[in-house]
């Protein structure tokens, strides 16, 4: 599954510590989800796009092999 | 371990403290620590099971549904290693025909890996990726 979660970070002008902050996880998370090394639930994505003030699908989308 | 009686983060040093204490005492232990005919062994078995137990249920600074599954999968690779490292000892003992080499301190072993899994994934890899990766913000 891709992200944009970076850019929408670059875009609040946000370091991974205060997205972290804002949602209640830790940056390791942050990173991890960022390099799509981990793929959050649904609550923790809905979490992210009510901080961003955007919908879940414009910050994540799946790929052809998912 | 389980994420929902997961205790307080000082645990963590107690159980450290307990276990340190028990392996301590089984060192200097003149007799089987495996054997809990003797009070003396039965509380070091214990000692050392609490003590590993309070490290594994130990709340981390930040609980999230990352560290659930860096839980979840710890526990998996563990019994995986676990497992591998019985049948290596017990194919040893079988071929060297001794049974001194037949694995011991079964539940603790697998609650040590486990451990060790868990805090190199939680500290340790992302303290070693970080130092290499010049991508952090």
């Amino acid at each position: 599954m891709k992200n944009s979660i970076k850019v929408e970070r670059a875009k609040k002008n946000w370091t991974q510590e205060d997205l972290a902050n804002r949602i209640q996880v830790s940056r390791q998370t942050i990173i991890s989800i960022e390099s799509g090394k981990f793929v959050p639930s649904t609550i923790l994505a809905m979490k992210m796009a009510k901080v961003f003030k955007t919908a879940v699908e414009d910050i994540f989308e799946l790929e052809d092999n998912d | 371990m389980i994420p929902n009686i997961l205790i307080p983060r000082f645990y963590k040093w107690i159980g450290l403290l307990i276990y340190a204490a028990g392996m301590v005492f089984a060192i200097n232990y003149p007799y089987d620590p495996d054997n809990v005919n003797y009070p003396a062994g039965l509380f070091l078995q214990i000692a050392i099971l609490l003590g590993l137990l309070l490290m594994i249920s130990a709340r981390l600074n930040v609980e999230d549904e990352m560290t659930q599954h860096i839980r979840l999968v710890s526990l998996q690779w563990a019994i995986l290693i676990y497992i591998l490292i019985r049948v290596i000892y017990k194919i040893i003992a079988f071929y060297a025909l001794d049974m001194t080499w037949l694995p011991r301190h079964q539940v603790n072993f697998l609650l040590l890996i486990y451990l060790c899994l868990f805090y190199s994934q939680v500290y340790f890899l992302p303290w070693i990726f970080s130092k290499f990766s010049r991508d952090e913000e």
